[in-house]
């Protein structure tokens, strides 16, 4: 693990100062928006490196940390060090700047402390990273899970943070540098809206606040680094910024989650509202042009893929093959107004009050979006819509961003982490207001201080006290005892017609072999396990095949251990 | 002379659109859960800072309203934070 620990303390290295070389040419004169830029440089820079080490079958801490020290060299000799900037002290209240102090620990802390624990992480996010790092290339074993072919532009960076050490304890570290991105967006966003410097520090802390956001950002879902990429998307258009620049963060949001491009009507509005400012162009167009390029094929990669491989860009949706009937029941495809309906008067009636149960991942039955954005933040921006026509024209832009999205989407328990990007416009407002008035900042302080302490650790589902992994040793830290996946050995075969956290069964370390048995009948199921040399059995499944399964059981094909673990005795003939 | 004409009609016009706000939700809205319904909060809170406008008192009904909204939503989620730190 050693070796792999400089291996990515290099590579960070290289790519940072990649990032800067990069971001030196793309510069606008508005160091908000610089700053912005440079994250979003950053992780194409990522997105790209494990896309080709992925591709390229060399997706190893030497794979990707020998061209990225090799960049490093290249880039410290040509002196690129010399160019990076001071730290200077933002401009920002001491309160404000303590909480952002206080909120950034926090993340560290969570980084540390926390593992995947989500159902849509376990289930189908991860378990391409820990294939990918298991093979140390891109495999076509992806886990039975019918979501696994959705796009993965937030797995390149969770593998970039598992990949050097071969072990998940930093995983979390992915989202924390899209709250980041969230940050800044925030801040650019505010500030080209005409908020003062101070304003805009406590919008960005706010929005970082915002539960929603802030459980995401440490739970290897991509809602909220969809969010961080629509604000940037929302701050580069709001400032008239060249369309290659606006290209660098609609890339990354293609590449991440489809859902995110349906939030696009609202900016081609803002853009709209906008058209008669002067055009804000980069140093040099021509490396904005090469790096929306590198960003549009990251996002665009996974559409390609699944063109090739299965037929359809966005293979499964739309495939009228049985194993996917299911997904019309689960995903929309095309706009609905009954959707759009439903989903606003469900938002504004019902989640918004956040009381139907606590933020976890996956923020079933609330928003999320916090006490600030509800209370302070909506008033504030009723009063700033009625005075700033700039300000009137973002949030018109944002309503109908949530508008389309809306339209898009079914409605279900979780269709408002598809627009968690709202509540930054309310974080805005919030933090104008609490500038000018001192019993609006009293009680947004109040509410931040709320807000933190409801997000200290994001709540896990049924089995896992929100307590439990920070509790434990870092190099065995999983959820897969608390869940009862853990499998006693391996390799381990999973046999499953309904979602499981199967990405648990890898081990923190990636250290078990889980293969996924597709047998059309449970009865097939001996002879599969034997063609693959596996004789340990992850049972997962529901409705009548279970009584298939349990007569197998009965007969001796397989052998009950624990839980729902079974063993295939050895010298026992295919059932059929 | 337009200036004056022009704030009174946009004054209608955004406690028109109040009130097509505070509509909706009275449709939607049983009448004994509208007093809590933010939608409705906020429509009545757009009536009030039009008819107040710059005053004084404007800054007092704001941080009733506000201090009333989080009343609301800590009344829901409280009981689940809570539970966070074993509290409930």
């Amino acid at each position: 693990m050693l070796e792999g620990l400089v291996w990515m303390v290099l590579g960070n290295a290289g790519l940072l100062l990649a990032a800067h070389a990069a971001c030196r040419r793309l510069r606008t004169g508005r160091p908000a928006l610089d700053g912005l830029l440079f994250v979003l440089v950053h992780l194409v820079l990522i997105s790209v490196a494990v896309l080709a080490a992925g591709v390229g079958g060399f997706l190893t801490p030497r794979g990707l940390g020998i061209p990225a020290t090799g960049l490093l060299a290249l880039l410290v000799l040509a002196g690129e060090q010399k160019t990076l900037p001071r730290p200077t002290r933002p401009d920002a209240g001491l309160a404000v700047l303590i909480l952002s102090g206080l909120l950034a620990a926090r993340l560290v802390l969570q980084v540390w402390f926390l593992s995947p624990m989500s159902g849509d992480a376990c289930a189908y996010h991860l378990t391409k990273v820990a294939e990918w790092v298991r093979a140390g290339a891109f495999t076509r074993e992806m886990g039975l899970d019918s979501h696994a072919t959705f796009p993965a532009g937030f797995e390149l960076i969770d593998t970039w943070w598992v990949v050097f050490l071969h072990h998940d304890v930093l995983i979390e570290a992915a989202g924390a540098e899209f709250a980041l991105l969230g940050f800044l967006a925030v801040r650019a966003l505010a500030l080209g809206l005409g908020s003062s410097s101070r304003a805009a520090w406590t919008a960005a802390t706010l929005y970082v606040l915002t539960p929603a956001f802030s459980v995401q950002a440490v739970s290897c879902l991509n809602d909220a680094p969809v969010a961080a990429g629509i604000l940037s998307i929302a701050a580069l258009v709001a400032e008239r910024a060249h369309p290659a620049l606006v290209l660098i963060p609609l890339g990354l949001v293609l590449g991440i989650k489809g859902t995110g491009v349906y939030a696009l009507p609202g900016w081609l509005l803002l853009a709209f509202f906008e058209r008669k400012q002067p055009r804000l162009s980069p140093s040099s167009v021509r490396a904005a042009l090469a790096v929306a390029g590198a960003a549009v094929v990251a996002g665009a990669f996974w559409y390609v893929r699944n063109l090739i491989w299965f037929g359809s860009p966005t293979y499964p949706l739309g495939s009228k093959a049985p194993e996917h009937e299911e997904l019309e029941r689960l995903i929309q495809i095309g706009p609905s107004l009954a959707s759009l309906g439903k989903n606003l008067n469900e938002l504004v009636g019902a989640m918004i009050t956040d009381d139907r149960s606590g933020f976890s991942g996956t923020l079933p039955g609330v928003a999320g979006w916090g006490i600030v954005a509800f209370s302070v933040g909506a008033l504030a921006a009723v009063l700033e819509c009625r005075r700033d026509p700039a300000f009137r024209k973002a949030a018109a832009a944002f309503v109908v961003s949530m508008l389309s999205v809306f339209l898009m989407v079914k409605n279900d328990s979780w269709f408002a982490r598809f627009v968690l990007f709202a509540p930054a416009i309310l974080c805005i407002a919030a933090a104008r207001l609490a500038e000018a008035s001192r019993p609006a900042a009293a009680l947004v302080a109040l509410g931040a201080v709320l807000e933190f302490a409801a997000t200290v650790v994001p709540q896990g589902p049924a089995g896992v006290g929100p307590w439990a992994l920070a509790r434990m040793p870092w190099r065995e830290r999983s959820a897969a005892a608390l869940l009862g996946v853990e499998p006693p050995a391996s390799p381990v075969g999973v046999y499953a017609n309904r979602r499981l956290p199967t990405y648990l069964m890898y081990g923190p370390d990636f250290s078990r072999r889980v293969v996924y048995l597709r047998s059309p009948q449970p009865a097939d199921l001996p002879a599969e396990l034997r063609g693959q040399g596996v004789t340990l059995l992850y049972m997962g499944l529901q409705g009548r095949s279970v009584f298939v399964f349990n007569d197998l059981v009965r007969v001796g094909v397989f052998r009950p251990l624990t839980g729902r673990f079974y063993e295939l005795p050895e010298g026992i003939p295919s059932h059929r | 002379m337009n200036v004056k004409r022009e704030i009174p009609g946009r004054q209608v016009a955004e406690v028109l659109a109040a009130v097509a706000l505070l509509l909706w939700r009275i449709w939607d809205v049983p009448l004994d859960r509208l007093w809590r319904d933010w939608v409705a909060v906020l429509a009545l809170f757009w009536i009030a800072a039009v008819a107040l406008g710059d005053s004084p008192r404007r800054a007092s009904v704001l941080a009733a309203v506000a201090a009333g909204l989080m009343g609301i939503y800590a009344w829901g989620q409280a009981p689940h934070a809570l539970a966070l730190f074993g509290l409930r």
